[in-house]
């Protein structure tokens, strides 16, 4: 799916994107990798489990693991509220649910509008961020979905 | 019979018969008391013993049993069986040999040999081993309790070993010789009968193995755990018993407590006696087949120590042992107080009998001696002779009454020969004395007369108004004190009446003065009246201020009244405002709360946009049309989660308005009732107003009534101003006609005066009349009241007082005289 993903970016020239904060900070994921988008329930905690993964939650009847997507990506972690939102994705055939602060939009970028990320960090820190989208005032961090949860898969599966 | 002789032979009768009567019967009474008290001491002495006795008893028995369990026992008894065994067939005559015939020590002293084994003995004896071990240890315990002798005994009846040695150590207890006395009786009991948890006791029997002497043997069998392995016996200590018997204490000299066996003979040695009357001195009485039981019996006991006793009896049963316990006391002994007694009464009784018949003869002596003496006196008065003596006229009793008897009679013989005499001697001096008095009588008749006629013509002169009449001539002596009464009363006269004319002139003179009073007395009465009027007319003045201020108050009161039900309602009208207020804020808040709902309404309906956004972008080129409603909806969710936020805002901006709008609702609230505050401290003091002007009205209602008394007492004064100007009249027209009385009169060195008389000059009056503003009608005499006339006139003071009451109301002028007062006409 990823591909086709990019395939219809390369395509198009268009990128449709689905927008949302964490603290004050933007961040995007593509939207043909979204599955669903609720609001946020409580989930049940898995023991040992990292401190990013708040646990697991039931989506009609399918049990998903639920990533605080602030811990993920290095940021203070989230107090959910009633307005926090849970991104449901399909990352690699797998549902997982990202827990962020507000989904704020549903946008369209020009691919060309996209920009690579500076080269300034380590390669597997640098892989997270895919580009970076300046859209009005705000720049948007346009977030690798695989790429982050290469590795939290691994911690799925330990 | 003389009286002398019967008084004392009846005074002895009397005694005699008196004390006897009392004598037998407190002698009765004593003895009987008497008696009781031994009995009752014997039998809390039988009863003691009796107690004492079987204590004793019971602790014997406790000490042999106890002494059974001593494993001591057990192990020397098993010692000398053990020993006894080696002895072979021979061990009678060889320890008999060893401990009795060879013994240094003498029969009863035996005990103190502790072995046989001598230190030069080339062949030890383990007997004499054993009996060198035990012997010191049983013979301690043997003598520390008292017994007479310990035995220990094999199950074979053999005495294998004794503290005391007699001829019954080493010797069998069912050999003929041992079977039928004491020690082998109980060896038999205990034995036969298998007794093991208790004593066996034998009675006291004579012992043959100890020459005879009385003895009582008690057993117990010594058990081990295979049963029953021999009997230790010991002798029944006598000495014990005897100390407890011995103790007479309370029984006097021959009293004692015995101990009998069920035969009768003594088992307890007497302490009385010199010689052992154990078993051998006997008492035959039913007294002791009746104490069988433990009930204590009293009777005679004959016979005993050659004594006629006293004696109580109680039983005392132990172990088979039927024992009596006794006390006595010699009867002798016991009525040696009854005798004493006796003796004494019959002595006393002797004394009483001599100093009855001694009183009885003296008595009757006193009496008869002055009955003869006054017998003798009696006959002489009889015969005439009135000297005789009388002695006993003091004595109360009766022979005292006869002898006064007799001296009236006496003294009665003296009088009437004395009265004879004094009669004759006075009717010749009475004849004498009549002779004198006529001639004088004569002699002063003549000389009266004179002095009647010169007292006649005085008076005579006297009458016509001469007060210079003397009288000079002397009349007789008894008389001559009138002529000179005659003359001072005369001269007297004269000298009154001198004095009665100067008077009158000094009174002229004194009327005049009066008048003057008069006058000054009524102007002042009328400028009180004037100023009376001024009064009345301030307090006109004052009344009406009064009365208006008064009505101010009321006034004022009405006003606050009303002001501080404006405060009241205007309270209510807060207390609404806050109220609503306070409904305002509830319903922003239900507003607040469907606001919330629309809120979450709109973030759900987001999420739906963006979910069917996201499903639209998946659909691809298909779901472009739909993205685009997504998108719409997701912007009108946006609008109305902006617009619930705006709602939401302004709603709480209200809320903080109606607060401070409470908060400003509530201060006027708290200002009204400052005002309601104050205003009730005004009326307060409004109401203390009106109050003082009460008071001043009341004030005014007094002065009222004070200056009314001032008119009455003004009224008065002005009454009394007349009475005085009439008196004074009467006072000049009395001293006028007083003169001319008095000339009449033809006096000595005459100093006649003329009094003016004015008889007709009413001036004074008639001024204080004209000026008197008070009307007067009945004027004395002369006074005319003709200016003033007959018309009432108004008292200033009284209009003033009808002025006050008017401005003070109905209520005021509701005294009835105030009115009918008007008219002066009634003073």
């Amino acid at each position: 799916m990823q591909e086709t993903a990019n395939n219809n970016v390369a395509n198009s020239g268009y990128l449709e994107i689905i927008s949302f904060h964490l603290g004050k900070q933007v961040f995007c994921v593509n939207i043909m990798s979204v599955r669903e988008i609720r609001g946020w329930a409580p989930s049940t905690t898995l023991p040992h489990s990292p401190p990013h993964v708040l646990g697991v939650i039931n989506l009609r009847g399918s049990v998903i693991p639920v990533i605080d997507m602030a811990i993920r990506l290095g940021l203070p972690a989230i107090k959910p509220t009633e307005r926090s939102a849970i991104i449901v994705t399909n990352i690699a055939g797998k549902l997982v649910g990202l827990l962020v602060e507000n989904v704020s939009d549903m946008i369209t970028v020009n691919n060309a509008d996209l920009q690579p990320a500076p080269d300034v960090l380590p390669a597997a820190e640098r892989a997270l961020t895919k580009a970076i989208i300046p859209v009005d005032q705000q720049m948007i961090c346009y977030l690798d979905l695989d790429a982050l949860f290469s590795t939290a898969d691994d911690d799925l599966a330990a | 019979m003389l009286i002398s002789r019967k008084l004392p032979l009846a005074a002895a009768l009397l005694t005699v018969v008196s004390i006897g009567v009392a004598s037998v019967v407190s002698l009765q009474i004593g003895s009987s008391a008497v008696n009781e008290k031994i009995t009752e001491k014997l039998e809390a002495v039988v009863d003691g013993r009796r107690n004492q006795l079987e204590t004793f008893l019971a602790n014997l028995q406790q000490d042999l049993t106890a002494t059974s369990q001593n494993n001591l026992m057990r192990i020397a008894l098993e010692g000398f069986k053990y020993d006894w065994g080696f002895l072979g067939a021979d061990v009678t005559p060889e320890l008999k040999r060893r401990y009795i015939t060879e013994n240094p020590f003498p029969e009863g002293e035996r005990q103190k040999y502790d072995t046989a084994q001598k230190p030069d003995d080339a062949k030890i004896s383990s007997y004499d081993q054993s009996h060198e071990r035990y012997h010191p240890q049983l013979r301690e315990m043997a003598e520390s309790r008292g017994w007479e002798d310990f035995f220990l005994v094999d199950m074979n009846g053999n005495v294998i070993y004794s503290v005391n040695k007699h001829d019954d150590y080493a010797g069998n207890l069912r050999s003929d010789a041992l079977k039928n006395t004491g020690i082998g009786k109980v060896f038999e009991g205990i034995l036969g009968n298998e007794v093991t948890d208790r004593t066996v006791f034998a009675d006291y029997a004579a012992y043959p193995a100890d020459n005879g002497k009385p003895a009582a043997f008690m057993g117990h069998a010594l058990n081990s755990q295979m049963g029953m392995v021999g009997v230790i016996i010991i002798r029944v200590p006598s000495g014990k018993i005897a100390d407890i018997m011995s103790n007479t204490a309370g029984l006097g000299e021959t009293g004692e407590t015995i101990l009998l066996n069920s035969d009768g003979y003594l088992i307890s040695d007497s302490i009385r006696t010199a010689d052992n009357d154990m078993l051998t001195v006997k008492i035959d009485s039913d007294l002791q087949e009746n104490a069988a039981g433990s009930a204590v019996v009293v009777g005679d006991l004959a016979g005993y120590r050659n004594m006629d006793a006293s004696a109580a009896m109680t039983g005392v049963k132990f172990d088979g042992a039927d024992w009596t316990v006794a006390a006595l006391i010699d009867k002798s002994e016991a009525g040696a107080s009854m005798v004493m007694m006796r003796n004494a009464i019959l002595g006393l009784s002797l004394l009483l009998l001599l100093g009855a018949i001694a009183v009885s003869t003296w008595f009757s002596r006193s009496m008869t001696k002055p009955i003869e003496a006054l017998v003798e006196n009696m006959r002489r008065l009889a015969e005439g002779d009135t000297s005789i003596e009388l002695a006993g006229e003091k004595r109360k009793d009766e022979i005292g009454e006869m002898v006064r008897s007799v001296a009236v009679f006496r003294n009665a013989a003296i009088e009437k020969v004395a009265l004879e005499r004094e009669a004759d001697e006075t009717r010749s001096q009475t004849e004498k004395r009549r002779h004198d008095r006529e001639a004088a009588k004569a002699e002063e008749t003549a000389l009266m007369q004179q002095a009647v006629d010169s007292l006649a013509d005085g008076l005579h002169k006297l009458s016509e108004g001469d007060l210079t009449i003397r009288l000079e001539r002397p009349f007789i002596e008894s008389l001559d004190r009138l002529r000179v009464d005659f003359n001072a009363s005369v001269e007297k006269l004269n000298a009154t009446l001198s004095d009665v004319s100067e008077n009158i002139m000094g009174i002229n003179g004194d009327t005049g003065e009066l008048r003057a009073a008069a006058d000054d007395l009524s102007r002042r009465t009328e400028q009180q009246a004037a100023s009376l009027e001024e009064t009345s007319a301030a307090l006109d003045e004052i009344t009406a201020t009064v009365k208006s201020s008064s009505q101010r108050a009321d006034e004022a009161t009405t006003r606050v009244a009303e002001a501080k039900q404006s405060t009241d309602s205007s309270s209510k009208v807060v207390a609404e405002a806050i109220s609503a207020m306070g409904r305002i804020e509830d319903a922003s808040m239900e507003i607040s709360k469907i606001i919330n709902v629309i809120d979450e309404i709109a973030f759900q309906t987001n999420l739906l946009a963006l979910n069917a956004g996201v499903e639209a972008a998946r659909a691809g080129e298909a779901g472009k049309g739909f993205a685009v409603v997504a998108q719409e909806v997701r912007e009108l969710a946006q609008r109305s989660a902006t617009a619930a936020k705006d709602i939401k805002g302004l709603i709480n901006k209200s809320g903080e308005e109606v607060k401070s709008g409470v908060t400003l609702v509530r201060e006027t609230g708290d200002a009204l009732g400052m005002i309601a505050n104050h205003v009730n401290a005004i009326n307060d003091q409004i109401n203390s107003i009106a109050t003082a002007a009460r008071e001043q009205a009341g004030g005014l209602t007094e002065i009222n009534s004070a200056v009314n008394q001032m008119d009455q007492v003004t009224q008065q004064n002005a009454a009394m101003v007349e009475e005085t100007t009439a008196v004074t009249h009467r006072l000049t027209s009395g001293a006028a006609s007083l003169e001319s009385l008095v000339r009449q009169f033809n006096l000595t060195g005459s100093r006649h005066v003329s009094v003016p008389v004015q008889a007709a000059m009413p001036g004074p009056a008639h001024k204080t009349a004209a000026s008197n503003p008070v009307g007067r009608s009945k004027g004395p005499t002369g006074v005319s009241a003709s200016t003033a006339g007959s018309r009432p006139v108004q008292s200033p003071a009284r209009n003033m007082l009808n002025t006050v009451a008017r401005a003070f109301g109905a209520g005021k002028s509701n005294n009835p005289t105030a009115a009918s007062q008007d008219d002066w006409e009634e003073f």
